[in-house]
């Protein structure tokens, strides 16, 4: 049998309300502090002090609701350049450290320290504690580890840990370590699951390991059924891999206010297609599937995709494949409240033309690109595209 | 009408013009054939309105008249006859059919509802060598594009020149262009035709090394004619992409290698490429030429072969299927390869003359080249 692997999960405490403290020290100061959108409009929270989270607070929640539940909170607004430098710092950290790194967004990473015993330290909480202190004291962020065989055990690890702790569970302890937590509390178990679990008398990560996997199965299906039981056993394969190029670019926006103005509607669409196709060119690539979402003011959602023949570039390729598909969308009065685009079907390599009609339009991106690059995504931009200034409320990616 | 085949001869006219008959119409009487009987013979045409074909075979007629039947149950009832002469005749739009002790009837459709053949007027034409043309065909026809977003794209650029005529096809992303000497033009003067590869498949078909074909055009039409047979095409409407241009002057770093090995070397690693880009990269220097292939989730392949290169260190990403392609095509046993940078096309030609090729008349290469523009290399 090989050795078990020795797998890190680490967890930046607070990311974005640290970001914001770094950038701006008198933050310190505030206790309260909630980074998110406009309370008064549609924003949700992204990131909260702990102090602000005990009363309830929790990203994903609307910022109405936040101010609601935690009247003394000040909010600030998000400023996502910042949080990527600072979580390409951290990253960088990381990669100096650890073999194998797998971010799992901006403030989280999967390390594989297997085989790392005579290098760093034969105990893997001392490696943990070892990566935590580099963290700090490069990056002056906390950091919370979590540590086990399997990446599934570092997470649940790491929640122990918070914050700006250090937990370790040892080969062999996984499933007595997550036993005692709630279904609900284990990563990857969603409230819906947890709602047709509790339906099962199933409450507990023991129970749902103990728990019969046809009965199971009847609700979730043989395969789904197996995987959370391996789960609860604290039983996962899954390797740490670095990451892989995107899948796919998209950006989306819920509008201040529902629109019915189809020409603002594209205009708004259009802003997206630039931003999502200025980022695809950034990364070299090439796209050949677009796909639109479009969200009433009823909350219904229709998404409209094509894939075309040849890899798209440009603004206006892409532009215009969009467009195409909004029409197929949009019904004329209706009011809507988002709308979003991607690309996918991502490709590196591009077939060069021989009789290149693009020619042009390709020095012309380039030179847009080269003045986006310079003076921000707002210095040029093609006419359809433009709004007034910018919504307030608009998302980040989505 | 009524007239006596052989069956051999019927056969022999039905899949003739079998090429012609489109395997799904609007037009039912499309899926017909049309049979005449007159003083010269029997008569069997064939059409999907873009091109058609027109074969006589001989015949004791014996009633002159035409009627149109259904070409699919025509040539499998021939496929089944014994070895007898053939006596076809109509009753109304009835087509009966005995040959021995078999007997058929069929529901035809009267001749009046099948489209005439455009006139053309023959008094301005070309007198071409079969084999000549055939040859222009089979080694250019390939590169057209069958894609339906650039139409131009799908028809072969034909020119005839003053002493010369030439073919070039393109995708727009690789490109086959030869030329042939020309004898004599008769008359007809120059021209620039862009004609379906589907009419040009019915002349290599149909007509053979030796045979001299006449071919003369309207407004909109080309018609080949032989001593039996006729092909009729609609041609596309230009203007064809300046392809002049877009042949490199520049290309100055040179490979030659066996066109069989370089072959076998590309189909091998195709294998390993990916099934969007079939992307095979080449990297050049020295007298070595390394191919090297890496498709994520699938794995990776790379081989190494002597060739003779002259030039700069060049690393270039080709789609192996175009590679593949044009080298199935070039009409020689060594192939030249030239190359100016990583983003731009590649000229692949034969090296010397290889036997039996570029037609009957022509000495030393072929006229022959091939352009592939690389897949760029991101990485």
């Amino acid at each position: 049998m090989t050795a078990p692997r020795r797998i890190l999960h680490i967890d930046l405490d607070a990311f974005y309300v640290s970001v914001e403290r770094l950038h701006d020290p008198s933050l310190f100061e505030v206790d309260l502090l909630i980074v998110g959108g406009d309370p008064d409009g549609r924003g949700v929270v992204t990131s909260a002090s702990y102090p602000a989270r005990k009363f309830g607070v929790h990203s994903a929640m609307p910022s109405s609701r936040a101010r609601q539940l935690c009247p003394g909170a000040r909010f600030i607004r998000p400023s996502f350049d910042r949080y990527r430098e600072a979580s390409q710092k951290v990253m960088g950290v990381l990669h100096d450290i650890a073999p194998v790194v797998q971010p799992g967004g901006l403030d989280e990473a999967y390390l594989d320290m297997t085989g790392t015993e005579r290098l760093l330290h034969p105990d893997l909480s001392e490696v943990a504690k070892r990566v935590q202190t580099r963290v700090k004291e490069e990056t002056s962020l906390d950091s919370s580890v979590g540590g086990g065989t399997n990446r599934f055990v570092a997470k649940m690890a790491t929640n122990r840990a918070k914050p700006r702790g250090v937990h370790i569970v040892p080969p062999g302890q996984e499933a007595a370590f997550l036993a005692p937590h709630p279904v609900g509390e284990m990563h990857g178990i969603g409230p819906a699951s947890v709602a047709r679990l509790s339906r099962l008398g199933i409450r507990t990560a023991a129970e749902l390991a103990a728990a019969d996997p046809e009965r199971l199965a009847a609700t979730f299906g043989l395969r789904a059924a197996l995987s959370l039981i391996r789960r609860a056993k604290g039983i996962d394969r899954s390797p740490v891999h670095p990451p892989e190029g995107p899948k796919s670019i998209g950006k989306e926006t819920t509008f201040a206010e529902d629109l019915s103005d189809q020409r603002e509607i594209r205009r708004r669409l259009l802003a997206l297609t630039e931003t999502a196709a200025t980022k695809l060119r950034r990364k070299g690539l090439h796209a050949r599937t677009v796909t639109v979402k479009l969200r009433t003011a009823d909350w219904t959602t229709r998404t409209r995709s094509v894939t075309v023949d040849r890899p798209l570039r440009t603004d206006r390729e892409i532009g215009e494949v969009v467009l195409g598909l909004l029409d197929g969308l949009l019904r004329s009065g209706a009011r809507i409240r988002l709308v979003g685009m991607s690309l996918s079907g991502l490709e590196e390599t591009v077939q060069a033309e021989l009789f290149a009609p693009t020619e042009n339009r390709k020095d012309v991106t380039d030179l847009v690109d080269g003045l986006r690059e310079r003076f921000g995504a707002e210095a040029i931009r093609w006419a359809g595209g433009m709004t007034a200034p910018r919504d307030r409320s608009e998302k980040p990616d989505a | 009408m009524k007239f006596t085949i052989t069956r051999d001869n019927l056969r022999k006219g039905l899949a003739a013009v079998a090429g012609s008959v489109p395997t799904r119409t609007t037009l039912p009487v499309l899926s017909n054939l049309l049979l005449e009987a007159d003083g010269d013979g029997v008569r069997i045409s064939g059409t999907d309105l873009d091109t058609g074909v027109s074969v006589r075979v001989p015949g004791e007629v014996e009633e002159e008249g035409a009627i149109t039947a259904p070409a699919k149950k025509l040539q499998e009832i021939a496929r089944e006859l014994p070895s007898h002469p053939v006596e076809v005749s109509t009753r109304g739009e009835i087509v009966s059919l005995h040959c021995g002790k078999s007997r058929f009837r069929l529901n035809g459709l009267p001749r009046d509802e099948f489209p005439d053949f455009p006139t053309v007027d023959f008094s301005q034409r070309w007198s071409l060598d079969g084999g000549q043309l055939r040859t222009l065909i089979s080694r250019v026809s390939f590169a057209v594009s069958t894609e339906e977003t650039r139409p131009i794209l799908n028809g072969v650029l034909w020119q005839i020149g003053d002493g010369e005529m030439r073919m070039v096809a393109t995708n727009g992303h690789r490109l086959a262009k030869m030329s042939q000497p020309l004898e004599s033009a008769n008359g007809a003067g120059e021209a620039e035709l862009i004609v379906h590869p589907r009419a040009l498949n019915q002349v290599t078909k149909l007509f053979d090394e030796g045979d001299r074909i006449e071919v003369a055009r309207s407004e909109n039409h080309l018609v080949f004619r032989g001593e039996d047979v006729n092909i009729f095409t609609r041609l596309i409407e230009g203007p064809y992409p300046n392809y002049e241009q877009v042949i490199p002057r520049d290309n100055d770093k040179i490979l030659v290698a066996d066109r069989e090995a370089l072959n076998a070397a590309v189909r091998r690693m195709a294998i390993v490429a990916s099934d969007q880009t079939h992307r095979v990269r080449l990297a050049m220097s020295g007298s070595t030429l390394k191919f090297s292939v890496q498709t994520p989730d699938l794995g990776e392949a790379s081989e190494e072969m002597s060739v003779d290169y002259d030039g700069d260190a060049l690393e270039i990403g080709f789609n192996a299927n175009y590679l593949l392609e044009v080298l199935r095509y070039i009409p020689a046993d060594e192939v030249r390869l030239s190359f100016k940078a990583p983003e731009r096309a590649a000229i692949l030609e034969p090296v010397g003359s290889a036997a039996g090729e570029g037609g009957a008349t022509t000495a030393g290469a072929p006229d022959f080249l091939c352009l592939v523009m690389p897949l760029r290399l991101m990485d």
